[in-house]
């Protein structure tokens, strides 16, 4: 992949934990971060395309979003062993995770 | 990437609808960066009931990194999806759903849909599932 050498001026408070990283690890970390930052901003502009709001990111409220989507443990077993017995599901078929 | 939910037709219909519970969620994705999985049944069902005009939305959808088009596995001495969708899209009555069933118990994923009905007849009522 090719590269570009940039040079920035970071707010302090910023800066701090950049300088905690391993040699080597910054642009990793800033790449992360700026990938991140990428991803959120193409998906709103898909949402706004079909006519949703502005979104704020809000990592409480994405927990809170995750919570209520997952899969309790004993739902999953019991699904999947009741779509066997019926013969929906073959014996040996197992979920990804 | 996991996979935390599953649009059913409707609620691919309901992104291209504006509808907020979607909106939610893709941004959520993207934001946490989880997947969210759509059935290619249910994109079909999706074209089919949609106007032309409105195709570039769900190219749009498509393209996102957090969005997994999932597709049977077709391989009839080994993987194959098709015999266990047809099974369960005849409990559910209609083929999107029994992808859509079948997708989230891959995944263990919630499924978002318009007939909560319908996917409750395969994966239960305890199931997530959230009415879009």
């Amino acid at each position: 992949m090719t590269t570009v050498r940039f040079t920035v001026s970071l707010p302090e408070d910023v800066a701090g934990p950049l300088k905690d990283l391993p040699a080597g690890q910054v642009s990793a970390y800033v790449t992360d971060a700026l990938r991140r930052r990428q991803l959120v901003e193409r998906m709103q502009a898909a949402l706004t395309a079909a006519g949703h709001r502005q979104f704020t990111p809000d990592p409480a409220e994405t927990a809170a979003l995750r919570e209520q989507l997952r899969v309790p443990a004993n739902v999953r077993e019991d699904a999947i062993a009741r779509l066997k017995s019926e013969g929906m599901l073959p014996d040996n078929w197992q979920p990804r995770r | 990437m996991i996979v935390e939910a599953v649009l059913d037709t409707g609620a691919v219909m309901a992104y291209v609808n504006g509808v907020d519970r979607v909106g939610e969620l893709l941004f959520r994705a993207a934001e946490d960066r989880f997947g969210v999985a759509v059935p290619s049944t249910c994109l079909l069902e999706a074209y089919q009931a949609m106007h032309v005009e409105d195709f570039d939305m769900l190219r749009l959808l498509r393209l996102l990194p957090i969005v997994l088009i999932d597709e049977p596995q077709t391989d009839v001495s080994g993987a194959d999806d098709l015999p266990i969708i047809g099974g369960m899209a005849a409990r559910a009555g209609r083929i999107g759903a029994g992808h859509a069933a079948l997708t989230a118990a891959t995944h263990s994923a919630a499924v978002f849909t318009s007939l909560p009905a319908q996917i409750e007849s395969v994966l239960g009522k305890s199931w997530p599932i959230v009415e879009v």
